[in-house]
């Protein structure tokens, strides 16, 4: 096993670039958590309308844009403003927006009252748990760019030649799942570092730790396993990549979407990354010891993932059963 | 004999490696030329720069008088290639990439088709010209291989190790293909490693090493010119009985090797001692378990020129 | 010219038959833009407003990773060694590079063309109505470009994986600032000025005006510099696109 994991530093030697590129991505998408949670108390962009220059409310939830005349209708599409103010005088206004009412809403709210305490949304987030939303699509993207190590034995046949040394092939895998796991760490570094200067990073190092290691288990055992059915690294790397950004999206990784959808809730519930973000949720709320349940089924995943690729690799290329 | 095409002093460099010093040679119509070298001899440098696929950085190559350089799309109009990966599309079927090669060299319509009928069949493909590559065996694939480089009928085929890790049978089966293809009147430079496949199909045969070409001639002429001599392979019963400085007496004996209980001797061709020498070894009673002998070979020929040592 | 026909007819055909490739420029598009477009329709009035938008980014996106159909195209592993053996062929190495890029755009642009007639009367979508013909205008320098920008890597970089790896990272950034998942418009002057530096942004606005302020505008300008940057791209892969780097 020592053998495969040495063998496999020498080998990511030729992909340093790619590497440095990811771990770069990696710092910026930190520091965009960062940033993004210290912006998420701003509510609402709006454009006022009005004759006069002077901003009519002064909130710190409500980013206020005074002009003359109404912007175009594409800058709301665009979400450069989430709506337009119509200031007609006397407190009365007209809001144009295509967010919903319950949106409208808060903006009057807002806007006849600047200083209202809106009530906690469940799309706000603190830094640790917007740190690990934003860090998991690009760690798991890692996993598999890591995996090559497993890809290409498996697609130039080195593969064949191991199966019949004296090696364990349970270890073979161990090897490529450490030195996946290990590849980690520089956005662990990143995180020692940027605590170390005195950045608010949410969570504890050991807490990040034990995160980074469940995104691990879960993006080594996804990758080795589509690697394993598909015959083309190209095409697994495509496709896991593919899967990757849409369930990290759809698993709340960078905007947490409202919860009062059923159908989302009922998708969510399936997706081992919403799992760790709850968990992550419940660390951030200090009662991770009594919601266990997210971190054994991201746990009881990554297993069956692992199990599918053992067992085929067996059936493969032991047992030779195609 | 018709020089089709003319090599002088060609030279290329990579980096600070002079990979080509200069290398001067001919090619005439209708023989088949091979290349022989050891590793980094400079044999793919050359038959790259013939292909026009790589620059020289001196000399020049003229096909039949005029510089390739001048009108360099009829010379490779002119020229078959067989790469020495094999290069084919492997979710086409054998007649689709046949076709799409040949197409490359001007063929269309009712002549592309013809064309690579007749170069299926050459390679004994044609009941399966309708399969996919990725289903032949290594062997279809070299001969597919080469059929993708001949069916635009080309003057000049430059094939480079086109037998490499195939059945003998594929190999036999090529090489007969290759003496047809002379045969037609088409100019073949083969480079290989295998020694019995240019004792087989050369015409004349170019050994290279460290960028130069270091012999040149006929299969017969390298190993007259180069070799006159004679090995003998001894078993004896009892090597340590034997006295090598005893075999220098006897004339034409050049050299005498002693390994365990054989001993090599070599000697002069044209001397008959062979028995003397048996007699040298019965004069001190020492019983003779097999005799061997074993004239020049290419391959001798080759390692003498050429070295033991392994290359990189 | 000949010779140029039968590669491109070649390279199409390589591109149809990998169904990979096949998905990655209908499917992926499509689900991406169903499946978000419905989840994030609950904090709009309409629903439509929520496809709309991200019928737009993912179109757009989906343009960018045209690229990737043109890494795969010129050397994914199966067809490196083929694709290359048409160098000793007398068509000269111009074809080998642009029949790539020349079969990626055209199959891409299909393929979008194609995502955008199943989701537009599917989903009631609005891309400007008669307008659209700008926008089927304005993609066509940007599917050549992204194509141009995917055979480029491979020309530097030699391979497929090394290619992709990059590229996919690059257009990443670019999809993200420009707003594809999510407008950075509204997160503050930084994060706005980031977003402004990404070529996703500048089409992603000029689509939007064409469609919802029907303002062409930007429409010239665009379709010039998508052109320009085309032209460049295609000069860059003549500049480093060298046979003897492919030769055994």
């Amino acid at each position: 096993m020592l053998a495969i994991l040495k063998n496999n530093y020498c080998r990511m030697l030729q992909r340093l670039s790619s590497i440095l590129v990811m771990t770069v991505i990696m710092l910026l998408s930190i520091i965009l958590a960062v940033y993004v949670t210290s912006s998420q108390q701003v509510k609402a962009n709006i454009a006022v309308i009005s004759e006069n220059d002077i901003t009519p409310v002064s909130s710190k939830q409500l980013s206020v844009t005074v002009m003359k005349n109404e912007p175009p209708y594409s800058d709301l599409v665009k979400h450069q403003y989430d709506a337009y103010v119509i200031d007609r005088g006397n407190g009365k206004y007209y809001i144009k927006t295509l967010k919903n009412q319950q949106f409208k809403s808060m903006v009057l709210m807002l806007l006849k009252n600047p200083h209202t305490v809106l009530p906690h949304q469940s799309t706000d987030r603190g830094v640790g748990v917007n740190i690990i939303g934003f860090l998991m699509m690009f760690l798991l993207m890692e996993a598999f760019m890591n995996m090559f190590t497993f890809a290409d034995d498996k697609e130039k046949g080195q593969l064949s030649r191991i199966v019949t040394a004296p090696v364990s092939l349970t270890g073979y895998l161990a090897a490529h799942c450490i030195y996946c796991l290990s590849m980690f760490l520089p956005a662990y570094l990143m995180l020692i570092i940027m605590k170390v200067v005195g950045f608010n990073i949410g969570f504890t190092l050991l807490q990040y730790a034990l995160l980074l290691l469940l995104i691990g288990m879960l993006g080594i055992s996804f990758a080795l396993m589509l690697n394993m059915f598909l015959k083309k690294p190209d095409n697994a790397n495509m496709l896991g990549n593919s899967i990757i950004m849409l369930t990290s999206v759809l698993a709340g990784g960078f905007y947490s979407f409202s919860k009062d959808n059923k159908v989302l809730d009922y998708i969510a519930k399936i997706l081992p990354q919403k799992h760790i973000l709850d968990f992550a949720q419940y660390i951030q709320n200090g009662s991770s010891l009594t919601h266990l349940q997210p971190l054994f089924y991201v746990i009881g995943v990554s297993l069956l993932f692992f199990s599918v690729t053992c067992i085929k690799l067996r059936m493969q290329y032991v047992k030779k059963i195609c | 004999m018709e020089n089709i095409l003319k090599v002088n002093n060609l030279k290329k460099n990579f980096k600070d490696n002079k990979v080509l010093k200069g290398i001067s040679f001919k090619v005439d119509r209708g023989e088949i030329l091979c290349f022989l070298g050891p590793n980094g001899a400079g044999k793919s440098t050359t038959i790259n720069i013939l292909t026009a696929a790589l620059k020289s950085d001196g000399g020049e190559v003229l096909y039949k008088g005029s510089k390739i350089s001048n009108n360099l799309r009829s010379y490779k109009k002119q020229l078959g290639v067989v790469p020495q990966d094999i290069a084919l599309y492997e979710e086409l079927t054998a007649e689709r990439n046949v076709r799409f090669f040949a197409s490359l060299y001007g063929l269309k319509g009712k002549d592309l088709i013809e064309a690579a009928e007749k170069a299926l069949e050459f390679a004994g493909l044609t009941d399966k010209k309708h399969d996919k590559v990725k289903t032949f065996s290594g062997g279809m694939k070299r001969r597919l291989n080469i059929a993708c480089a001949i069916a635009h009928s080309p003057e000049l085929v430059i094939m480079d190790e086109p037998t490499v890790g195939i059945d003998p049978q594929s190999r036999n089966h090529i090489l007969n293909s290759i003496k047809k293809l002379r045969d037609e009147g088409m100019t073949i430079l083969y480079t290989t490693h295998y020694m019995e496949e240019v004792e087989e199909i050369s015409t004349r045969i170019i050994i290279m090493d460290h960028g130069s070409i270091i012999a040149e001639g006929t299969n017969e002429s390298l190993k007259e010119e180069i070799q006159n001599e004679k090995h003998y392979f001894i078993e004896v019963e009892e090597g340590e009985k034997v006295k090598e400085d005893d075999f220098y007496n006897i004339e034409g004996v050049k050299s005498v090797n002693m390994k365990e209980n054989e001993i090599e001797i070599i000697s002069l061709k044209g001397v008959e001692n062979l028995d003397k020498i048996i007699s040298n070894l019965s004069d001190d009673d020492i019983k003779i378990r097999n005799i061997a002998s074993e004239t020049a070979s290419l391959e001798t020929v080759f390692l003498k020129l050429t070295g033991r040592k392994l290359r990189d | 010219m000949r010779g140029f026909i039968q590669i491109f007819k070649m390279d199409l055909e390589n591109i149809i038959k990998n169904p990979v490739l096949v998905g990655y420029n209908t499917v992926f598009a499509v689900l991406s833009i169903l499946i978000i477009g419905f989840l994030t329709s609950g904090s709009y009035a309409n629903a439509a407003d929520a496809y709309n938008y991200y019928a737009v980014t993912f179109l757009i996106f989906s343009i960018m990773n045209g690229a990737m159909t043109a890494t795969n195209c010129f050397m994914e592993r199966d067809i490196k060694k083929p694709n290359l053996r048409i160098i000793h062929s007398p068509v000269g190495s111009f074809p080998i590079y642009f029949s790539k890029i020349l079969s990626s755009a055209i199959f891409d642009f299909v393929c979008h063309l194609l995502v955008m007639a199943i989701l537009i009367p599917l989903l009631n979508l609005n891309f400007g109505g008669i307008y659209v013909y700008y926008i089927i205008l304005l993609m066509v320098p940007f599917e050549f470009a992204a194509a141009a920008l995917g055979t480029m890597f491979c020309c530097i970089f030699k391979t497929e994986e090394t290619a992709s790896t990059l590229l996919s990272t690059f257009i990443s950034i670019l999809a993200f600032l420009g707003g594809t998942f999510f407008s950075l418009d509204g997160m503050g002057g930084t994060l706005a000025f980031a977003s402004r530096l990404s070529l996703v942004k500048w089409l992603t606005d000029a689509f939007f005006s064409i469609i919802f302020d029907s303002n062409i505008s930007s429409f010239l300008p665009l379709f010039i510099g998508g052109a320009a940057v085309s032209v460049l791209l295609v000069l860059g892969c003549k500049k480093f696109f060298k046979t003897e780097d492919y030769l055994c």
